[in-house]
């Protein structure tokens, strides 16, 4: 009933969430779950959305993006890392899952 | 001796009065460690309250102005925008270690307007009983854009980058992405609401009742946010420590001379004059930063964050409000 998947997080600033999620459904994806985040890493202290403020778009968003083919988020990947992270903050890391389903991923 | 002796006597009459006491005190807490935090939503409520005001008010006098009065003055503060951006740009090349697109965005922020210093010193202005055009505030988004255009325009021609993603960002998008910005859409929308409807009535009782109110919350938030901020600022040079505690003083001279060049040609009124004066001296700390944030990835949000909301702010309203009004008091005499 399961079948194997990927799993893509990305955190990274939200000034970027518009231009992510259209690059998501260009690259294929069918769809994406996106959080509200807030943490501390090398760039610096992002505080959470919660708290004002702080420019909204200078909160973290998180987005979680499921797809069965691991070439697709190579392709993600590596857009994000040559056109986003020289300037901006991101975290991006894959998981293996399993789905039910799968016409949707 | 007496001019000095006003203008210091109206700097501490300023820190007594209620806008800069509520900075202060917000800066204070935050200093101590409160935990004290005014929430998201009720910041941005208040932004969107004092702009409505603003609008609405302009609007409205809009409608009883003539166009020939307004031109002018508009077109002036197109001009002191970016000509703060090109003044900065000049300022900071100057500097050793410091990278252009770290001065251009700073440039940026501090030709555009914060809501907050004007909220304060229409205020200040009313209190002091000194009249202004209504429409004179609504000016903000004509210094706004270009400020935050020019620089990104410049940033972009110094350094040709790759976009995120290739979303190309021309000047059209660039000025489109500014329109919809959340403070520039509340003034455009009270601009219209007072020009077309008849909102006089919950503008008298529900926007002008709740602007000092209002303006005092968000005093403390900017506040507790300036005193974060600059903790931030060590990271950067001191270059920009220097200059946000100056620019503001001498662009508002730079708006305070082409307020009163409105004033021979259009009769622009003392307080109109005075108003452009702060428009040009103040700084934005709410729409102008994720613009740059977009429009200048490069730079480093610390440097021009924390020149702006940390130092720029304080300095627009302690200083430049009583500086400026009293500047007004000696070249116009009708005011004394």
């Amino acid at each position: 009933m399961f079948v194997e998947a990927w799993k893509l997080t990305i955190i990274t600033e939200r000034v970027l969430e518009q231009s992510i999620s259209k690059f998501l459904l260009d690259q294929g994806c069918k769809g994406y779950t996106l959080f509200s985040v807030g943490g501390k890493g090398l760039h610096h202290f992002h505080a959470p959305v919660e708290r004002g403020v702080v420019p909204e778009e200078f909160s973290e968003i998180q987005f979680e993006v499921i797809v069965r083919d691991r070439t697709i988020i190579d392709k993600i990947a590596s857009a994000l890392v040559k056109d986003c992270f020289p300037h901006y903050a991101g975290i991006v890391f894959i998981e293996k899952v399993e789905v039910i389903r799968v016409e949707r991923f | 001796m007496d001019l000095l002796l006003d203008f210091l006597g109206r700097i501490v009459g300023q820190l007594q009065g209620p806008t800069l006491a509520f900075l202060l005190g917000g800066a204070l807490a935050s200093a101590l460690g409160s935990k004290l935090q005014i929430p998201n939503q009720v910041y941005q409520l208040t932004v969107f309250i004092l702009l409505m005001r603003v609008g609405m008010g302009g609007g409205a006098a809009i409608l009883k102005a003539q166009l020939s009065e307004v031109y002018l003055p508009a077109l002036f503060a197109a001009i002191i925008g970016v000509l703060i951006v090109v003044l900065g740009l000049g300022y900071f090349s100057l500097l050793p270690k410091v990278k252009k697109s770290d001065g251009l965005a700073t440039a940026g922020l501090f030709g555009a307007v914060s809501s907050a210093t004007l909220a304060a010193a229409m205020l200040h202005l009313e209190k002091e009983g000194i009249a202004f055009e209504g429409w004179v505030p609504a000016l903000y988004p004509f210094m706004d854009i270009p400020a935050l255009i020019s620089a990104i325009l410049l940033a972009q021609w110094h350094e040709q980058r790759s976009q995120p993603l290739k979303n190309q960002q021309g000047a059209w998008h660039l000025i489109k992405d500014s329109l919809r910005g959340s403070a520039v859409t509340a003034l455009l929308l009270g601009v219209a609401l007072g020009l077309f409807a008849k909102a006089d009535n919950v503008y008298k009782e529900f926007y002008d009742k709740l602007f000092p109110g209002f303006l005092s919350i968000l005093m403390v938030a900017l506040g507790i946010d300036a005193w974060q901020r600059i903790k931030e600022l060590k990271s950067v040079a001191g270059w920009f420590a220097l200059y946000a505690v100056a620019a503001p003083i001498v662009h508002g001279f730079i708006g305070f001379f082409f307020g009163y060049l409105a004033h021979l040609l259009v009769g622009l009124s003392p307080g109109g004059t005075i108003i452009l004066a702060i428009l040009a001296a103040s700084n934005s700390d709410i729409s102008g930063p994720p613009t740059l944030r977009a429009g200048i990835p490069q730079a480093n949000p610390s440097a021009y964050i924390g020149s702006s909301t940390g130092i720029g702010t304080p300095v627009a309203i302690a200083i430049c409000i009583p500086l400026f009004v009293g500047l007004a008091k000696i070249v116009f005499p009708s005011l004394q």
